[in-house]
C-alpha cells in the first residue's frame, strides 16, 4: 500500500507524457489521492519491496516522522498545484515525478535507495530550475548537484562496506567508529548541497532568482523540507547524533553569512533566496542541538519558514510595480515577512521563541546571540523591501491572478492562526521529532524486534 | 467594567473595524478611533490597582498574565491622554490625507492596543509581545509620511529591533536561570543573585530596549528622521506616547528591579550602573540640545529636543531618589503633552503651508493665532518656565541633582535648559513671528476640531502647573509601590530638603507680571506693520525673501562652535556600509559565475573536515 | 589497487572541473567522476580469485565475488547516464541562448544583461 504513494504519481507522470496540457489538471487530483491514501495507512508499518524482508530488501518505512513529513510535503505540492499559472506547460509532469521521488525519499529505509531518489529529485529539480530560460543556472546546479550526489553515493557504499548492510536500521545497529567519520562526511556533503548549507549553496541565488515563481516555491519549501527530514533521519536516527557538532557550526555560519549576503542583494528574489539559505542554516543548527525541544523547535520553524516562503516567492515573482493595486497580495506578503522576522502574533515568533528557549535550556548562548543578531539584519532587508513595495511610485502595476491572491491570503491567515494557536504545527513537529529521536522504536519497527 | 484582556482585544480587532469604517468614510473611522481611545482613558482612570488576569501560554509551563500596577496605570493614563487627543485631532486632519488613510487609523489602534498590553504586562515576555506589536504598528505608520520617511522607518525598525532583541536575550537568560519571568519574582531572584556581572548584564540589556525607544544616546539617531518624516499628526503620538514606552521599560529596569538594593552605591546612594545611565542621559541632553539648535526643519528640531527630554527623564528616573524619580515621572507626563501641543501645531502649519522648513515660513501668527498660542505655551513648558507644569518636573530633577552633589550633572542639565530656550525660539521666530510671506496671505487658522485638543492641552499644562496635585498623587502611589520614599507634597506645595515650591504663589507672581506687561503693551504706541520688501538696504530694494529670512543662519554664532561635530548617524551609516561590504564579500565568496567555484568549495569543506576530524 | 585508480580518477575529474573553462568539459569531468565512483563500488565487492556471481552447473558452490555492488553499479550507471543526458540537453539550450560554451564569455553576456 505504501508503495502506491510513489507509484501513483510516477505512473501518472508517464501516462500523461503524450497529453502535456492535461497534466495540469491531473496534478491536484493525484496529490489529493496521495493525501487520502496517506490517511488510510497505519503509522509504524513497514512495506518490504518485492517481499524481501529487511535488512535484505528495500523497505518503505512509515513511522510518525515520515508520515507527518509526507503530509507536509504533499500539502505543499497541493498548494502549488492549485496555482496552475506558475507551472509552465509540461512541468506538471515534472512535478509529478518530483512528488514521487520526494515521497520515496521520505519513505525509504534503504541508503542506496535514498541515493536513487535523491538523484531523481535532483534531476527533476534541475529541469524545474531551467524555467524562464535559466539554463546556465540550472546547468551549474546540475554540475554541483551531481558531484554532491556522487559523494552521497560514496558515503552510502562506504557504509555498506562498514556494516555489510544498506538498511538504515541495520546500519545504525552496526555502527562502528572507524567508518563513521568518512561516511558522515560524504553524506553531509551530499545533503549540504541540497539543504543549502553555505559554502555549498552557491547555486541557490541563480536558481531561485530565475524569475519563475514555481522554482523557488517548490524547491525552497517541499524539497528543502524533504532534505531536512532526510538529514535528521540520517544524522539523528541512524548516527545517533554523531557529527552534529559539525552541522551546528555550519548551520550558524550559514545563518549569519547568508543573512548578511541577503542584506546586500539588489534584487528581491535574490534576497529571498539568501534568506532561504539562512533559514536552512538556522534549522540545521537548531536540530543539531539534539534535544527533544530543539529538534521540535527546528522542524516547527522549518514549517513556518515553508509557509512564509511560498507566499514570499510566489508574490515576489509575480508582482510588478507596487502593492497599492494588489493590496491583498501585499498584505499576505507583509504578513509572511513579519512572520519570517518573528514579530508577535505571527507564526515565526512562536518558533523563534521555542528555538531560543531550547538552546538556552541546552546551555548554549551562541545560537541565541547569532540568531538575534541575524534577525536584526533580516528585519532590515525584509522591512526595506516591504516599504519599497508598498510605497513606490511605479505606475505599471499589474493585477495578480485571483487564485494566487486567494491562496497566499489563506496561507497568510494560517500564519496568523499558527501564531495564536500553534498547536497544529507543533503537533506535526512533535511527531516528526518523536519519530526521529526514537531510534529504538525505529529499529524495532523495521527489523521486527531483533 | 470589561477586563483588560478584552479591552486589548477590542483594540486589536477594532483596528480592522477602523480600517473598514475609514475606507467607507474618513471622518467616521477617525471618530471611532477617538471614541475607543477616549473610552480606554475613562476605563484606565477608574481601573483598580492590583487586578490580575491570565493571558496565554507562552510555553507549556510559562503563563503570560496582566497585572495593574500603579506604575503601569500612570504610564497608561499619560499614553491614552495623548492618544485620545491626537485621535480627536485626526478626525479633521485625516480629510487632507490623500492615501493610506484607512491603514493609518487601523495601525493607530493597533499601536494603542500594543501599548496597553505593555503597561499591564506582568512578566518580561508578555511585555515583549505587546512591545513588538506596538513597534510593528508604528513602523507601518511611519512610511506614510514624506519621502525621507521610507528609509527612516527601516532605520527605526532596525534600531528598535536591536534594543528589543537585547531585552529578549536577557529575558530568556532570566527564564533559564531562575525559571520565572514575572517582574516580582525576578526582582526577588535578582536581589539574591550573587554574580554582579550577571546583574549588570540583565539590567543593561533590559534597559537597552528603553534606551532605544526613548532616544537616549548612543541609540538616538533614528529619532531625527523618524520624527521628521512620519505623518504629522502621528509624530505627536510618536513622541508623546510611543517614546514613553521606552521610559516605562527604563523605569522597570531601574526601579521595579531594585537596582539600589542590588548594587552597592558608588556616590551619594547612586550605584555605578545608575550613574552610567545618568551620564547617558546627560550626553543625550547636551547632544539633543545642541543638535536641535542646528536644525532648519522644525519637526527634526523638536525631534532632537525629544532626545534631550528623554535624557531628562532618564536622569530623573536613574537617581531613584524620592524627588528625582518623581521628577522623572512628572517629566514623562509633561513631555507627553508638550509633544502633543508642539507637534500638533506643527501639523496644522504643515497642513496649511505644505512645508516644514522654518525659513520658508514666517509671520503665521497673523493668520493662525490659536496655533501660535498652542506652540507658545508648549515651548514655555518645554523650556521649563513657570507657571507651566514643565517647570515643576525640571525643578524637581535639578533639585535632586544639586542635593546629591552631582554638580557636573546638574550643570549639564542647566545648560540643556538654557539651550532649550534657544532652540524653541527658532521656530517661534522663524515660523510664527516675522514677516508673513505673500504666498501665505490667504492661509486659514486650523479648524475648530483641530483646535479643541490643542487648546485643551494648553489649558491642562497651565492648570497642572498651578495645581499639580492629581499627577503628584499618582506619582506618590507609584513611589510607594516601588519602595521609594514617597514625595511629600500638599497639593500645590512640593516639599524638598532644599526648600519647597508653592505653585500658587508663583502663578500669582507670573500672572501679575503678565498683567503689568499687558497694560504696558496697551499704553505704549503700537508697532507699525511693514511688508518685508517695503524697504531698501544699501540703495537696493529687497526682492528675495529667503535670503533675508529671519531663520537663515539663525544661530550661526553658536553653530560655528561645533560645525565639525562627530556624528553617530554617520557612524551607524558606516556600520551599515560595513555590513553591505561583508555581504558583497560573502556573495563573492559563494556565488560564482562558473561551476568550478562550487566544486572548489566542496573540496575545501571535505579537506577541512578531513583535517579537523582525523 | 583498484581503489587508488578510482580515487585518482575522482581527483582528475575534480581537477577538470576546477580548471576547465568550457562547459562541455565540466560534463566530461563529471562523467569521469561518475565512472570513478562506479569503479570504486565494483572494486569493493571484488574478492581475489572468486567467480562471477552466477549460479550454474559449472559453479554450484557459492564461491562468488560480492554481487550486491555490481547490482548497485547498474543503477548508478543508469542514473549517471540520465544526468549526463540532462546536462547535455541543458548545454544545447545554453548554447542556443548564449551562442558559446565558454564560461567567461557567458559571464560577460550575463553581466551585460
Amino acid at each position: 500500500m505504501t508503495a502506491l504513494l510513489i507509484a501513483i504519481p510516477l505512473l501518472t507522470a508517464f501516462l500523461f507524457v503524450p497529453f502535456k496540457e492535461k497534466a495540469k489538471f491531473i496534478l491536484p487530483i493525484i496529490v489529493l489521492i496521495n493525501i487520502v491514501l496517506l490517511f488510510n495507512l497505519s503509522i509504524n508499518s513497514v512495506e518490504a519491496m518485492g517481499g524481501w524482508k529487511a535488512p535484505f530488501g528495500i523497505v518503505l518505512v512509515l513511522d510518525s516522522a515520515s508520515f507527518y513529513t509526507l503530509l507536509v510535503v504533499n500539502i505543499i505540492f497541493l498548494i502549488i498545484s492549485l496555482i496552475p499559472q506558475i507551472t509552465e506547460n509540461g512541468f506538471s509532469i515534472l512535478l509529478l515525478i518530483l512528488l514521487a521521488s520526494t515521497n520515496g525519499l521520505i519513505l525509504t529505509g534503504d541508503i542506496f535507495n535514498s541515493f536513487v531518489f535523491l538523484e531523481i529529485t535532483a534531476a527533476a529539480a534541475y529541469i524545474i530550475a531551467s524555467l524562464k530560460k535559466n539554463y546556465y543556472g540550472a546547468y551549474k546546479y546540475l554540475i554541483v548537484g551531481s558531484i554532491a550526489g556522487g559523494f552521497y553515493l560514496l558515503g552510502a557504499i562506504y557504509s555498506y562496506v562498514g556494516t555489510g548492510s544498506l538498511n538504515f536500521a541495520d546500519i545504525s545497529l552496526n555502527l562502528n567508529s572507524s567508518f563513521l567519520p568518512f561516511v558522515s562526511l560524504m553524506l553531509f556533503i551530499g545533503l549540504a548541497v541540497e539543504t543549502k548549507i553555505l559554502p555549498l549553496a552557491g547555486w541557490v541565488p541563480d536558481v531561485y532568482a530565475s524569475g519563475s515563481p514555481l522554482t523557488p516555491a517548490i524547491l525552497g519549501t517541499g524539497v528543502t523540507f524533504t532534505m531536512m527530514y532526510l538529514l535528521g533521519r540520517i544524522f539523528i536516527t541512524i548516527f545517533n547524533g554523531y557529527f552534529l557538532d559539525v552541522l551546528y557550526i555550519f548551520g550558524l555560519l550559514t545563518l549569519i553569512l547568508a543573512e548578511i549576503a541577503a542584506f546586500r542583494q539588489e534584487k528581491l528574489l535574490k534576497a529571498l533566496a539568501f534568506s532561504s539559505i539562512a533559514q536552512a542554516g538556522l534549522v540545521l543548527s537548531t536540530i543539531s542541538l539534539n534535544t527533544y525541544d530543539a529538534i521540535k523547535a527546528g522542524y516547527f520553524h522549518l514549517l513556518n519558514d515553508a509557509t512564509a516562503k511560498i507566499i514570499l516567492f510566489v508574490i515576489a515573482a509575480t508582482v510588478v510595480g507596487n502593492f497599492m493595486k494588489n493590496k491583498t497580495a501585499g498584505i499576505s506578503f507583509s504578513i509572511a515577512s513579519f512572520s519570517l522576522i518573528g514579530f508577535p502574533i505571527f507564526a515565526g515568533f512562536r518558533s523563534k521563541l521555542l528555538i531560543l528557549q531550547s538552546s538556552f535550556e541546552k546551555g548554549d548562548y551562541l545560537l541565541p546571540t547569532v540568531l538575534l543578531f541575524s534577525t536584526i539584519i533580516e528585519a532590515a532587508y525584509l522591512l526595506k523591501w516591504n516599504v519599497r513595495l508598498w510605497h513606490n511610485e511605479n505606475e505599471e502595476t499589474k493585477q495578480i491572478p485571483w487564485n494566487i491572491v486567494l491562496i497566499t491570503l489563506i496561507l497568510a491567515l494560517l500564519i496568523i492562526f499558527i501564531g495564536i494557536f500553534p498547536d497544529l504545527y507543533l503537533k506535526v513537529s512533535e511527531n516528526i521529532t518523536d519519530g526521529l529521536m526514537n531510534y529504538k522504536a525505529y529499529v524495532t519497527t523495521v527489523l521486527g524486534g531483533m | 467594567m470589561i477586563s483588560i484582556t478584552n479591552l486589548i482585544l477590542v483594540f486589536l480587532f477594532g483596528s480592522l473595524i477602523s480600517y473598514l469604517l475609514t475606507k467607507a468614510n474618513k471622518v467616521l473611522g477617525s471618530i471611532f478611533n477617538f471614541l475607543l481611545t477616549a473610552y480606554a482613558l475613562y476605563f484606565l482612570w477608574n481601573i483598580e490597582v492590583g487586578r490580575s488576569e491570565k493571558l496565554f501560554n507562552i510555553f507549556s509551563n510559562v503563563q503570560g498574565s496582566l497585572t495593574v500596577t500603579n506604575l503601569g496605570k500612570f504610564f497608561s493614563l499619560v499614553s491614552f491622554l495623548v492618544l485620545a487627543f491626537v485621535a480627536f485631532f485626526v478626525i479633521d486632519w485625516i480629510r487632507f490625507k490623500p492615501r493610506s488613510y484607512a491603514a493609518f487609523n487601523a495601525f493607530y489602534l493597533l499601536m494603542a492596543g500594543g501599548s496597553l498590553g505593555v503597561f499591564f504586562a506582568n512578566d518580561l515576555i508578555t511585555l515583549y509581545v505587546f512591545w513588538e506589536i506596538a513597534v510593528l504598528a508604528s513602523f507601518l505608520i511611519i512610511p506614510m509620511g514624506d519621502e525621507s520617511s521610507k528609509k527612516a522607518a527601516v532605520t527605526y525598525a532596525v534600531m528598535s529591533a536591536l534594543g528589543s532583541y537585547m531585552y529578549l536575550f536577557a529575558a530568556f537568560s532570566i527564564l533559564n536561570r531562575y525559571g520565572v519571568i514575572s517582574f516580582k519574582e525576578v526582582s526577588i531572584n535578582l536581589l539574591n543573585e550573587a554574580s554582579i556581572g550577571y546583574k549588570w548584564f540583565v539590567i543593561l540589556f533590559i534597559a537597552a530596549a528603553g534606551i532605544v525607544k526613548s532616544g537616549i544616546f548612543p541609540l538616538h539617531t533614528w529619532l531625527r528622521k523618524a520624527y521628521g518624516g512620519s505623518p504629522d499628526a502621528f509624530t505627536a503620538a510618536f513622541s508623546g506616547q510611543l517614546s514613553k514606552l521606552g521610559s516605562y521599560v527604563l523605569a522597570i529596569s531601574l526601579a521595579v528591579f531594585p537596582t539600589v538594593k542590588m548594587f552597592s552605591p558608588l556616590y551619594q546612594g547612586v550605584p555605578t550602573l545608575n550613574y552610567i545611565l545618568i551620564w547617558l542621559g546627560n550626553i543625550s541632553i547636551i547632544l539633543g540640545t545642541f543638535m536641535a539648535i542646528r536644525q532648519n526643519d522644525m519637526k527634526q528640531l523638536i525631534a532632537y529636543s525629544s532626545v534631550a527630554n528623554g535624557g531628562y527623564i532618564l536622569v530623573g528616573l536613574a537617581t531613584l531618589d524620592s524627588i528625582g524619580f518623581a521628577g522623572g515621572l512628572f517629566h514623562v507626563f509633561n513631555h507627553a503633552i508638550i509633544s502633543v501641543m508642539v507637534f500638533l501645531s506643527f501639523a496644522v502649519v504643515i497642513l496649511r503651508t505644505g512645508t516644514s522648513k522654518i525659513d520658508e515660513m514666517g509671520g503665521l501668527i497673523w493668520r493662525m493665532p490659536m496655533t501660535f498660542v498652542t506652540y507658545l505655551v508648549g515651548i514655555i513648558s518645554l523650556a521649563g518656565i513657570p507657571p507651566t507644569s514643565g517647570f515643576i518636573s525640571k525643578w524637581m530633577i535639578f533639585n535632586t541633582l544639586v542635593r546629591h552633589g552631582m554638580f557636573v550633572t546638574a550643570a549639564i542639565a542647566f545648560i540643556g535648559s538654557v539651550g532649550s530656550f534657544l532652540y524653541v525660539f527658532r521656530p517661534l521666530a522663524g515660523v510664527f513671528l516675522g514677516q508673513l510671506k505673500k504666498k501665505h496671505y490667504d492661509l486659514k487658522e486650523a479648524s475648530i476640531i483641530m483646535l479643541i485638543p490643542m487648546l485643551l492641552m494648553v489649558a491642562l499644562t497651565v492648570l497642572l502647573g498651578v495645581y499639580p496635585k492629581p499627577i503628584l498623587d499618582l506619582i506618590v502611589s507609584v513611589e510607594t509601590e516601588l519602595g521609594i520614599k514617597p514625595l511629600e507634597h500638599a497639593g500645590t506645595i512640593i516639599k524638598t530638603p532644599l526648600g519647597s515650591w508653592n505653585t500658587i504663589t508663583v502663578f500669582i507672581m507670573f500672572a501679575v507680571g503678565f498683567i503689568i506687561a499687558f497694560i504696558l503693551y496697551l499704553l505704549f504706541p503700537k508697532a507699525k506693520k511693514v511688508e518685508l520688501t517695503n524697504q531698501y538696504t544699501g540703495g537696493e530694494f529687497l526682492y528675495n525673501y529667503d535670503l533675508y529670512h529671519y531663520a537663515t543662519g539663525f544661530y550661526r554664532f553658536i553653530e560655528r562652535l561645533y560645525d565639525k561635530h562627530p556624528s553617530f548617524e554617520k557612524l551607524y551609516e558606516m556600520i551599515g556600509v560595513f555590513f553591505k561590504s561583508i555581504g558583497d564579500f560573502v556573495t563573492g565568496l559563494i556565488y560564482k559565475p562558473s561551476p568550478s567555484g562550487y566544486i572548489f568549495w566542496i573540496s575545501i569543506v571535505i579537506l577541512i573536515l578531513y583535517w579537523v576530524r582525523w | 589497487m583498484v581503489y587508488y585508480i578510482s580515487f585518482i580518477l575522482i581527483g582528475i575529474g575534480i581537477y577538470g572541473i576546477l580548471t576547465q573553462k568550457n562547459l562541455f568539459k565540466f560534463l566530461v569531468s563529471l562523467t569521469i567522476i561518475d565512472t570513478a565512483i562506479n569503479i570504486f563500488i565494483i572494486s569493493l565487492g571484488y574478492i581475489e580469485g572468486k567467480d562471477v556471481p552466477i549460479y550454474s552447473k559449472y559453479t554450484p558452490v557459492a564461491n562468488f565475488v560480492d554481487p550486491l555492488p555490481q547490482a548497485l553499479v547498474l543503477t548508478a550507471i543508469v542514473i549517471g547516464v540520465g544526468t549526463l543526458a540532462l546536462g547535455a540537453s541543458l548545454l544545447v539550450r545554453v548554447y542556443e541562448k548564449y551562442e558559446t560554451l565558454e564560461v567567461e564569455e557567458i559571464a560577460v553576456k550575463e553581466a551585460r544583461k
